[in-house]
């Protein structure tokens, strides 16, 4: 038989044998080998050790009212609404416990910091003023008749004031 | 090296038999339950409740959180009772849940709880196993001991590899079974049990 331990795939016909899960001709070939390896019957005792150091864990007493419990537990899961137990399932305790979506923190983060990056820095789009249209054109005259009586005004104030002029005779 | 004397092949079929008729059994129960047979859950819930709790207990180390973990595993069984369809071993089903269970609940609350556990091992572990009365209290005391260098070895182990220990010595699954119920291949079961062998053959040799 070849050595058990040289590979990692038959390392566990030594574990099996040691658990006594082996048939008897396993076994026997099992035992052969270990007669003449000492490395594997370093194994083999070490590891009967463990196995036998774990038997004296035993089991644990169960709660009487366990059952009842447990009864209770499924009647009131059977007489909540659908909402509530979707609530108390999986999903909405991944909700109400937002550590539990740590995973995707980072993602949601990079989103928004490259949303608001998009926001403040976009080139902000005027519209440009309308050059040929109608309302610019009546402004235009506008402004042009206003300065023009402007002027008169300024001209008729110079006349008035003027020395030459009749307008200024002394009374 | 003494071992114990092997199996049969008869005692080995004979065996099997047992489990697939026991499998079988588990399929045909949670089918009647599916059809709102109530009496085969409680049937089920005789037969495999012990071995989930223990499971979970050796996971958790707290038997409260143990008993409450399991409670959610058969709740979530009997809420999936309309979707069921017995395409893999019930046993499995069931361990994968109590596995993915006890993991998250050693992933979510390690930190928090780590302390507490460690004060309740005496109360709750040690001193609730039934004292062997042959004992001296010498004796009960070394028992005692070697025990909590047990249970602390195994709480060293990463939780897969302790949920794959488990399984293998204290329910005598399967590798497929506990590929199953950890959801992974089995050559990566038979890796994980060789790491944490190797892990406890280290801490546990000298108790020999």
């Amino acid at each position: 038989m070849e050595c058990p331990l040289q590979s990692k795939e038959t390392t566990e016909v030594l574990l099996d044998y040691c658990s006594q899960k082996t048939d008897p001709e396993t076994t026997g070939r099992v035992e052969r080998h270990i007669s003449e390896c000492a490395q594997c019957r370093a194994f083999a005792d070490a590891q009967k050790c463990v196995w036998t150091a774990m038997d004296s864990w035993h089991d644990v007493e169960i709660s009487s009212g366990f059952n009842r419990s447990l009864y209770a537990r499924i009647d009131a899961a059977e007489n909540s609404s659908w909402w509530s137990r979707m609530w108390s399932g999986s999903w909405g305790q991944s909700l109400l416990n937002p550590f539990g979506w740590r995973p995707a923190m980072p993602i949601v983060t990079a989103c928004l910091t490259l949303a608001a990056a998009l926001f403040l820095y976009s080139p902000v789009t005027r519209p440009l003023p309308e050059q040929n249209s109608s309302g610019q054109v009546a402004k235009e005259s506008v402004d042009l008749e206003q300065v023009q009586t402007t002027l008169d005004d300024m001209e008729m104030l110079k006349q008035l004031s003027s020395p030459s002029s009749g307008g200024s005779a002394k009374i | 090296m003494s071992v114990p004397p092997q199996p049969s092949v008869t005692d080995r079929v004979q065996s099997d038999m047992t489990a697939a008729l026991a499998l079988e059994r588990d399929a045909e129960l949670m089918l009647r339950v599916r059809d709102g047979d109530s009496a085969s859950f409680a049937l089920l819930l005789e037969r495999h409740r012990s071995p989930v709790i223990h499971f979970i207990y050796r996971m958790v180390l707290n038997q409260a959180i143990a008993e409450e973990l399991a409670q959610e595993v058969f709740l979530r069984v009997y809420r999936s009772r309309q979707s069921y369809e017995p395409t893999a071993k019930f046993t499995t089903w069931l361990f994968r849940i109590a596995t993915h269970l006890a993991l998250n609940w050693i992933r979510d609350g390690k930190n928090e709880k780590a302390h507490e556990s460690l004060d309740e091992e005496a109360q709750d572990g040690v001193f609730r196993q039934v004292a062997d009365r042959q004992l001296t209290v010498e004796q009960e005391m070394i028992r005692t001991a070697r025990l909590a260098e047990v249970r602390t070895a195994i709480a060293s182990l990463p939780g897969k590899q302790r949920a794959a220990v488990l399984m293998h010595k204290y329910h005598e699954m399967e590798y497929s079974q506990i590929a199953g119920a950890l959801n992974c291949s089995e050559s990566a079961v038979k890796s994980l049990l060789f790491r944490a062998y190797e892990t406890l053959r280290a801490r546990l040799a000298h108790m020999a």
